[in-house]
């Protein structure tokens, strides 16, 4: 895989059943950039951004075929270890999803879910929730009351709650399926600050269906549609001159 | 990790670079007026060459202003007072690249009278220079500083200099049917006054710039004029 590659697709079709809804993809998700993934409902943006972490297994009728290779491995084989893989490719929701237990547990979470115990003493997991939790800016707001309930946080710092609990387990790429979608105009902001700073550390895979979104936030765009991906470009090339004229109709709002 | 606000500060400093990008074309626009108005007055032509070779970098900066301009608009979808500073500082970046063509045209104007005996009628060009570089600079502040009661200043002062060309140019067709001599002389001034008067346009049009920039309200064309 090239340098700098952080998600080489190749090929990669998906099956709901006998519904094809991915057709032979090919790209290439650059590493430590933010990367958007739009078009119309429907289209297969989130089926490929579940693809990078195969939740989509637990639907249960789905078939793949080809490739998707990430950390030099390609995550389709069947020898992958499906938990090993969701460590290194960790994904945030539409919804923030918060478990009903302490905000301190949330954080831990995986942490204990992952490591054996002799490796995650208290003080190391001490130290894991207050740098994830610096990290998403919410430690000052918190410190003081780690054993809250985590649903009990407004639907911002929920969403952030949910980004710095996967920061202890150190992953290589973050998955964004509408991060911003259940928050209001200063929270949406606020995240896409957060995510604009995560990408120094962290490949972030954002799916989005706010074009002035992806527009500030995102450094590369790839437009689908019905299953395809029609165009893969820098973020300000797709915007000021698209390629193909099925992402200039979207994007100029023509359809979708 | 303190909040750092990257894409607002990014925004910011898009629009920043933007506004320096324009200072600096501005003041290049400016400084080569005064280098083809020099040149030709003191019969410089080393002052000439230079006006015309700097125009190359005013030709390069209204590209980067249009395309900064453009992509911030992508990027960011400014709206209200930033969105107008963007379309106006694009119309004002056209205007200094035609006033730097001005510039040149006149020292090339320059370059010819410099090539003849000296006449004394090319010093009666110096006021009419100097009330244009007097309204590039003032255009320019009122546009890049947002001084609104600069620009409405200006929206009159071009009469001065409308004045002067007609009168100057009133007075070379007589020079001119009085004394075929220096004819090609003095169509060269001609040209060179002609040069000097639509560079006083193109500043009171940066003006009105200005001030849609900064009021929202369009003067041109005898639009009504904002309080100031």
């Amino acid at each position: 895989m090239q340098d700098g590659v952080s998600i080489d697709i190749r090929d990669y079709s998906l099956w709901y059943g006998k519904f094809q809804a991915l057709l032979g993809v090919s790209a290439q998700i650059k590493r430590g950039i933010i990367t958007s993934l739009i078009g119309p409902s429907g289209c297969g943006k989130t089926t490929l951004l579940r693809s990078f972490n195969r939740i989509n297994e637990r639907y249960g009728n789905v078939t793949t075929q080809g490739h998707i290779t990430i950390l030099g491995k390609n995550i389709l084989d069947s020898d992958v270890s499906v938990a090993a893989l969701r460590k290194r490719v960790g994904m945030v929701f539409q919804r923030p999803n918060p478990l009903p237990i302490s905000i301190y547990e949330n954080v831990v979470f995986g942490m204990k879910s992952h490591l054996p115990q002799a490796e995650r003493p208290r003080a190391v997991l001490d130290q894991a929730v207050e740098s994830a939790l610096r990290e998403v800016s919410l430690w000052d707001a918190l410190k003081d009351g780690l054993d809250r309930r985590a649903t009990e946080l407004t639907l911002e710092q929920q969403q952030k709650l949910c980004i710095a609990r996967l920061l202890p387990l150190k992953p290589d790429i973050i998955l964004m399926d509408e991060p911003c979608s259940a928050l209001d105009a200063s929270g949406i902001e606020r995240i896409e600050e957060l995510i604009t700073e995560l990408k120094r550390t962290f490949t972030i895979v954002m799916v989005t269906h706010n074009m002035a979104q992806a527009r500030r936030a995102s450094d590369e765009c790839i437009f689908m549609l019905m299953g395809e991906i029609i165009e893969h470009t820098p973020t300000l090339d797709m915007f000021m001159n698209p390629q193909n004229s099925k992402t200039a109709a979207y994007i100029e709002g023509r359809y979708g | 990790m303190p909040q750092q606000n990257l894409i607002l500060q990014a925004n910011e400093d898009a629009m920043a670079a933007f506004d320096r990008d324009l200072q600096r074309m501005g003041e290049l626009a400016l400084q080569n007026l005064h280098l083809a108005a020099e040149g030709l007055l003191q019969r410089n032509t080393d002052l000439c060459n230079r006006a015309i070779a700097d125009d190359d970098e005013v030709d390069r900066l209204e590209k980067k202003i249009d395309r900064s301009g453009v992509e911030i608009i992508t990027r960011f979808g400014p709206v209200a007072s930033n969105y107008r500073r963007i379309i106006a500082s694009m119309k004002v970046s056209t205007a200094l690249e035609r006033i730097s063509d001005h510039a040149v045209s006149l020292a090339r104007r320059g370059r010819k009278l410099n090539q003849r005996p000296p006449i004394p009628e090319t010093e009666n060009i110096r006021p009419l220079a100097e009330l244009a570089s007097a309204q590039l600079r003032d255009a320019i502040d009122a546009f890049c500083q947002g001084q609104l009661d600069k620009a409405l200043l200006l929206l009159s002062r071009d009469t001065a200099l409308d004045e002067a060309y007609e009168a100057f140019t009133q007075r070379l067709v007589s020079l001119m049917e009085a004394n075929s001599e220096h004819v090609k002389d003095y169509v060269d001034i001609l040209f060179a006054i002609r040069f000097i008067e639509r560079i006083g346009d193109q500043s009171t049009n940066i003006a009105e710039d200005a001030i849609y920039q900064l009021t929202a309200m369009d003067i041109r064309h005898g639009g009504p004029l904002p309080p100031s």
